[in-house]
């Protein structure tokens, strides 16, 4: 299975970032070297995972031997025993999630390491480490520890132009922010151990206590940019680069969401008025604050404020319904938002004339990005006949379930949203391209269609693989 | 499956790289040579390199003197400008002869141009049609029904539409004419082709057939349009047909919805894309903006309806019992996406903006087939349905027609430019179609489809003749033009005949269609009939007012080109002409066959 699992990323990324360098660069020679590099991206990324987590499995003798009791105090294998779900992989989120976020970690390092120092990759590679090893703990401090390692590092990224003035201070204030956030965190831990004298997460995820889970709550939500704690979002978003970007859209959540909807399940009833208003505000700020944003980075931030609303919406309807199935349906959204928005992030990163927030988009880079950029936005404003409609038909059904007024209300929103959605996608078709001068000269046109197509069949087939373990 | 799917998918695209790039293939440049000042400027023109095997290269030489060059590197090449001078005798014979070569050059170049747009649309088509196969593969545990319709029928009728529709609907036509039971058979060797969960009726046959015989004139009518903007311009257009097909054979309202509003984003692009003006972005955000708020309303009905009663076909739909509140939320909600499309009075707006600014096809498209999909929708999945939804608003809904029809007429009269006052002309003539279509009578409803048939052509014609006019004088306004009988004789024999179908002369389509529709309207109340019926007077002055200012009267100074129509153009104005005094003759063929289907709608529910 697993390696299974491996192979078809292989295959995908292969695809995937071979079709995209094809573009800029038309000469056989360059085909082979970046070939040859890809694939040498690949190996160093599975490579690097296997050195990380590997020493870290139970399987492995080298860890068993130094640190014998260590099975029950931090991890476990996240393959056999799983402390949710009893080791049955093909119920789980943890597959989804995983995949997802191989797949924005190889691309935002790929699209970022062509031209920078081995630094970024090295925080990038330190990042989802952390991200992958907190699925697999049970222990609330080494949660505690991986959350901080992985925010330390998102801090440094969010820096990572030191130069730059408005990096610093972007990431000055999202530290002095994200740090209360963390201390909150262990604040909920420690009362959590008060409570029941116990830091596991099993024990955690079975039991429903309000005190503490305010703690732990309310700073996910603050990493997640949820209402009360969104406003430094677009205000950190803004001073990112699109690689950075895109990883901390969505490679650098993934687990936040995954703590939320099965660590903290049982809890979050006890928020149900608290969590209603925050996600409707979230919808409301998402989509009325991005129909004035006009740099990419903001438009986005504001796009995940609003899918964290849904998000959050559908994780607190789940007891109307049947819970497995609401879970199916938040993986499916969430994994449908994440892999979409980095493919925007990642075309208008190619589209833009330099790499940094300037909303300026050129046509005469052939019709294909134009049309890869015009899938993604309108796959996220949920347009029939792309994924993310089926998904919104899907959660609209929820809310049907609750009531009527709120599915107008959600219907509503997402109409709002869809208007900078759809704004954003039709930009490169409606510009002119000769006022964008050299840039717009210099890259060979593609025949049209071409790249909207083939990614739409290699994003379906993405969706089917999962698909095929669920 | 997959896998076989996959390789599949990936020869083709791969193909489609190699065979469709036009950059793989080289460049030829061909120079066209004009006087300024004394000296000749120079400008470029690409074409294709299949020419440049064939061009005499010890010619180069020569022509460069004359100020046409070679260059390998075509960016540099297209900006550049070279200002030379030359002895005139020389000059002389040498444009000539650059002059032969460079017609034969775009002789050959429109050859191919043709052949490749045919290989572009059967490639492409391929193509969307595995896609759509493999989303459907994706959705198969998630919307069962939705996906075996996608997997299926969808893939399959996307190729054929695009292969197969032209005979097969003509066939299924000619089927039904025959024996009122429709089938689409191989029209070579008499096998069943496909069998569909469609109900091919007299209900949809009439739209179906109206889309598939409109095209090849779009087709026809976009050859000028199409040079300037390679295949994108074509491919929406194709994939309009195919949109516009799947949405008259569903009767699946959660289908019709998807297919409805995708079908918004193909004319937003050509019409921001394409259109000849600067204001054209604007017009395509309008047109966004109203198509697609109406269509959200539209959306928790379809939500409700899918996961409440378990299925949103028309059938199952018009066998259950909705209570009286249900039933006039669920027709409030479906009225306005279907009402924009129509478009009645306060939702119309964008579309005299949309019609000025969208090419000479678009405009085709839009007004010959886009609103009909509106009224199409509403006797489809309104009428049978949600009766006691309609006669709960019924009084809302005869006010807004009947003022849309006066005003639609009203304003029709006052304008200055051509493409708006067809524009507006279609607002009166398609709420006349609401009317009937809300008449509650069968006998209104079949009158509406006969009407939207007609003007069906008839728009297309009028619009077809203002691009043929726009073509050669570069303006819409009406007061420019004047005279035209003098230089454009055939032009304007067939541009009457349209305006006697546009103000519904007897034996014209329209006339059938207005009759039928203003005597249920009568029998329904009279003064209803009286305010609708207006609309006769009020057509019959703006269209003999328009045809009288462009056509006779003085000989306007604008007038500078005297050609007559091409036979491009003569082709698509002619067919539709006589599409519209055909209509008029052999009404009864139709009226007989569909009121059965009609019959179903109004009594069996």
């Amino acid at each position: 299975m697993v390696f299974e699992i491996i192979l078809f990323i292989f295959i995908f990324l292969f695809v995937t970032v071979n079709f995209f360098y094809s573009f800029n660069i038309t000469w056989l020679w360059y085909w082979f070297l970046l070939l040859v590099g890809t694939l040498f991206l690949m190996i160093n990324t599975a490579g690097t995972y296997w050195v990380i987590y590997w020493p870290c499995s139970s399987a492995s003798s080298f860890f068993r031997r130094y640190y014998p009791h260590s099975q029950s105090l931090a991890t476990s294998d996240y393959l056999d025993n799983l402390w949710f779900n009893g080791g049955v992989l093909k119920n789980d989120l943890v597959l989804i999630v995983l995949m997802s976020l191989f797949f924005c970690y190889g691309c935002a390092t790929l699209a970022r390491a062509w031209n920078t120092t081995y630094e970024y990759v090295l925080l990038l590679l330190i990042s989802s480490g952390a991200c992958v090893l907190s699925f697999s703990t049970d222990h609330g401090v080494v949660l505690y520890l991986l959350l901080e390692i992985q925010a330390l590092t998102l801090y440094t990224l969010v820096g990572y132009h030191r130069f730059s003035e408005s990096s610093t201070g972007a990431a000055l204030k999202y530290l002095l922010t994200g740090s209360f956030a963390s201390g909150f965190t262990l604040l909920g831990f420690l009362s959590f151990y008060q409570l029941e004298g116990t830091f596991q997460l099993h024990e955690l995820s079975q039991t429903s206590f309000y005190w503490g889970s305010t703690w732990l709550v309310g700073s996910l939500l603050f990493k997640l940019g949820v209402y009360p704690f969104c406003f430094w979002v677009p205000q950190v978003y803004r001073s990112l680069d699109f690689a950075t970007l895109g990883f901390f859209l969505t490679a650098a959540k993934v687990n936040i969401w995954f703590l939320l909807a099965k660590t903290l399940a049982c809890v979050l009833p006890n928020f149900y008025w608290v969590l209603l208003i925050g996600s409707l505000m979230s919808l409301l700020i998402g989509s009325v604050g991005g129909l004035f944003q006009r740099s990419i980075s903001s438009l986005l931030s504001y796009s995940s404020i609003l899918n964290s609303g849904y998000l959050v919406l559908i994780l607190i309807f789940s007891k109307h319904h049947d819970y497995a199935d609401n879970l199916f349906l938040f993986s499916l959204y969430l994994v449908n938002y994440s892999l979409v928005t980095l493919l925007l992030v990642y075309s208008a990163a190619l589209l833009s004339e330099s790499s940094t927030q300037k909303f300026r988009f050129v046509l005469a880079s052939g019709t294909s990005f134009s049309f890869l950029l015009y899938y993604a936005a309108l796959n996220l404003a949920g347009l029939p006949a792309y994924p993310g409609f089926f998904a919104k038909i899907l959660y609209l059904r929820v809310f049907l379930g609750v009531s009527v007024v709120l599915m107008g209300i959600v219907v509503l929103f997402s109409v709002l949203a869809a208007f900078y959605y759809v704004r954003m996608s039709v930009t490169p078709f409606f510009s002119n391209p000769r006022r964008n001068g050299y840039f717009a000269s210099r890259v060979r046109p593609v025949s049209p269609f071409l790249s909207f197509v083939v990614y739409f069949v290699i994003n379906s087939f993405f969706l089917m693989l999962l698909n095929l373990w669920w | 499956m997959k896998v076989a799917s996959f390789i599949l998918t990936s020869v083709i695209a791969t193909y489609w790289l190699t065979a469709n790039n036009r950059y793989l293939w080289g460049l030829k440049r061909v120079c066209l040579v004009s006087e300024l000042n004394g000296y000749r400027r120079v400008r470029f023109v690409l074409a294709a390199m299949s020419q440049v095997n064939t061009f005499p290269r010890n010619k180069i030489d020569d022509w460069a003197h004359l100020g046409i060059a070679w260059f390998d590197d075509w960016e540099l090449f297209v900006q550049s400008t070279w200002l030379i001078e030359m002895p005139r005798a020389r000059r002389t014979k040498l444009r000539r002869e650059f002059y032969q070569r460079y017609f034969i050059s775009q002789l050959v170049e429109l050859l191919r141009f043709r052949l490749t747009s045919w290989w572009t649309r059967l490639v492409s088509a391929t193509i969307c049609s595995i896609t759509m196969i493999l989303i459907g593969l994706f959705w198969l545990p998630v919307v069962p029904e939705l996906s075996f319709f996608l997997l299926g029928v969808l893939g399959l009728f996307f190729f054929a539409s695009c292969v197969l529709d032209f005979p097969a609907v003509y066939c299924s036509w000619a089927n039904f004419l025959a024996v009122g039971y429709p089938a689409v058979y191989c029209f070579w060797s008499g096998d069943l082709v496909f069998h569909l969960d469609y109900d091919f009726d007299g209900i949809n046959l009439p739209f179906l057939f109206l889309v598939v015989s409109l095209f090849p004139l779009v087709f026809f009518s976009s050859v000028r349009v199409a040079r300037k903007g390679s295949n994108v311009f074509l491919l929406l257009l194709f994939l309009i047909e195919a949109l516009l097909v799947y949405c008259f054979a569903v009767d699946n309202l959660f289908l019709f919805y998807a297919f409805f509003e995708v079908l918004a984003f193909p004319m937003f692009l050509l019409i921001g894309m394409f259109g000849p003006r600067t204001q054209r972005i604007s017009a395509a955000y309008k047109f966004f903006v109203y198509t697609f708020v109406g269509s959200s309303c539209a959306l928790p009905v379809v939500v409700y309806l899918y996961f409440l009663y378990g299925t949103t076909h028309s059938h199952t739909s018009q066998a259950t019992q909705f209570t009286e509140d249900e039933q006039s939320c669920l027709f409030a909600g479906l009225f306005v996406p279907f009402a924009v499309k129509i478009p009645t009075m306060p939702l119309h707006l964008w579309l005299p903006e949309a019609h000025v600014e969208a090419p000479t096809p678009v405009s085709i498209v839009l007004a010959a087939l886009l609103l009909k999909t509106g009224g199409y929708a509403f006797v489809r999945f309104v009428c049978g349905a949600l009766s006691r939804g309609i006669k709960t608003w019924s009084a809302v809904v005869e006010v807004l027609g009947t003022v849309s029809v006066f005003f639609g007429s009203v304003y029709a009269l006052v304008q200055v430019d051509l493409k708006k006052m067809i524009a507006y002309a279609s607002v009166a003539h398609m709420n006349l179609v609401l009317l009937g279509i809300f008449s509650g009578t069968s006998y209104g409803c079949v009158g509406a489809t006969y009407l939207m048939l007609a003007h069906g052509y008839t728009s297309a014609g009028l619009f077809a003749g203002i691009g043929v006019l726009y073509d050669r004088y570069h303006t819409r306004t009406i007061r420019h033009y004047g005279g035209l009988v003098a230089t454009m004789p055939v032009f304007c024999f067939l541009f009457f005949l349209l305006t006697l179908g546009n103000f519904s002369f007897p034996f014209t389509g329209g006339f059938v269609g207005e009759f039928m529709i203003l005597i249920s309207l009568v029998q329904k109340n009279f003064f209803l009939g009286l305010a609708a019926g207006t609309t006769v007077f009020l057509s019959l002055c703006y269209s003999v007012w328009l045809f009288n200012r462009v056509f006779y009267g003085v000989f306007s100074v604008h007038v500078k080109t005297h050609q007559d129509v091409t036979y491009l153009e003569l082709y698509t104005v002619l067919c539709c002409s006589c599409l519209t005094v055909i209509l008029g003759f052999f009404g009864s063929y139709f009226t007989d066959l569909s009121v059965a289907s009609y019959l179903v709608v109004y009594y069996v529910s």
